[in-house]
């Protein structure tokens, strides 16, 4: 993601990496809103018990995939690759929307099925745009940051994986009295 | 450490009370869909910063 994030921008998008990095941030902000938005209105469209009976369903599954192993069930890969050959806006452009929509590459923590999930349960599209964009802002955001200042994070996944895990498992807990009064 | 959460054996057995203890404080607090949604979104984001 970093390989990617750093081509984009030095992708000559204008001549200028900044513009680079607005396009990147602002196609992931973009992506992620419509699909906190979609997610929202899927939650929207069922009853509330139904909805409360996919969320307890799906909630109960992740759980049970969190507790048997750290990788979650992925995509197992990074961005497309020929998106680097473009030396245009649509390097930072296709980055941007893949990585801030999330489960088209790697996720790596269990923690990001709470946001799909949470969007769904709150069953409202604006809700679930801000959750989404939220997302992508920080992730993307904060890689261009640290980019751009020459900070690379390596190899810190398991020890950020026994943060985020035991937050995950709390926070599908948490679900639970949620989504039970409405079933 | 780290190997404590991905041991085949110890990581079922942390899961249990941490997911009991997140029922307990979703119970207490009265959390909000739309607060955990924007606090692991936030989180996730964050660690994501670690993907290789």
């Amino acid at each position: 993601m970093i390989i990617m994030i750093t081509r984009a921008r030095v992708s000559g998008c204008f001549g200028s990496s900044v513009v680079a990095g607005a396009v990147l941030i602002l196609s992931a902000m973009a992506g992620a809103a419509l699909t906190g938005a979609f997610v929202g209105l899927l939650g929207a469209a069922v009853e509330p018990s139904m909805r409360a009976l996919l969320a307890v369903t799906a909630v109960s599954t992740v759980i049970v995939g969190a507790a048997l192993r750290p990788v979650p069930w992925q995509l197992d890969r990074e961005t497309n690759t020929r998106w680097l050959t473009y030396n245009d806006w649509r390097t930072a452009a296709y980055n941007g929307l893949a990585l801030g929509v999330g489960f088209t590459t790697r996720i790596g923590f269990w923690l990001w099925y709470l946001v799909p999930l949470t969007a769904f349960i709150a069953a409202d599209p604006v809700l679930g745009a801000v959750g989404f964009t939220v997302f992508a802002l920080t992730r993307v955001g904060l890689s261009a940051l640290l980019t751009s200042a020459d900070i690379y994070i390596s190899d810190g996944i398991i020890r950020a994986r026994m943060i985020a895990d035991p937050l995950a498992l709390a926070a599908l807990g948490a679900l639970y009295p949620i989504l039970t009064p409405l079933l | 450490m780290g190997g404590i959460l991905t041991s085949p054996r110890i990581r079922p057995a942390l899961a249990i009370p941490l997911a009991a203890l997140g029922v307990f404080a979703g119970h207490l607090l009265g959390l909000q869909p739309w607060t955990l949604l924007v606090m692991t979104a936030l989180i996730v984001a964050i660690a994501q910063q670690t993907l290789p």
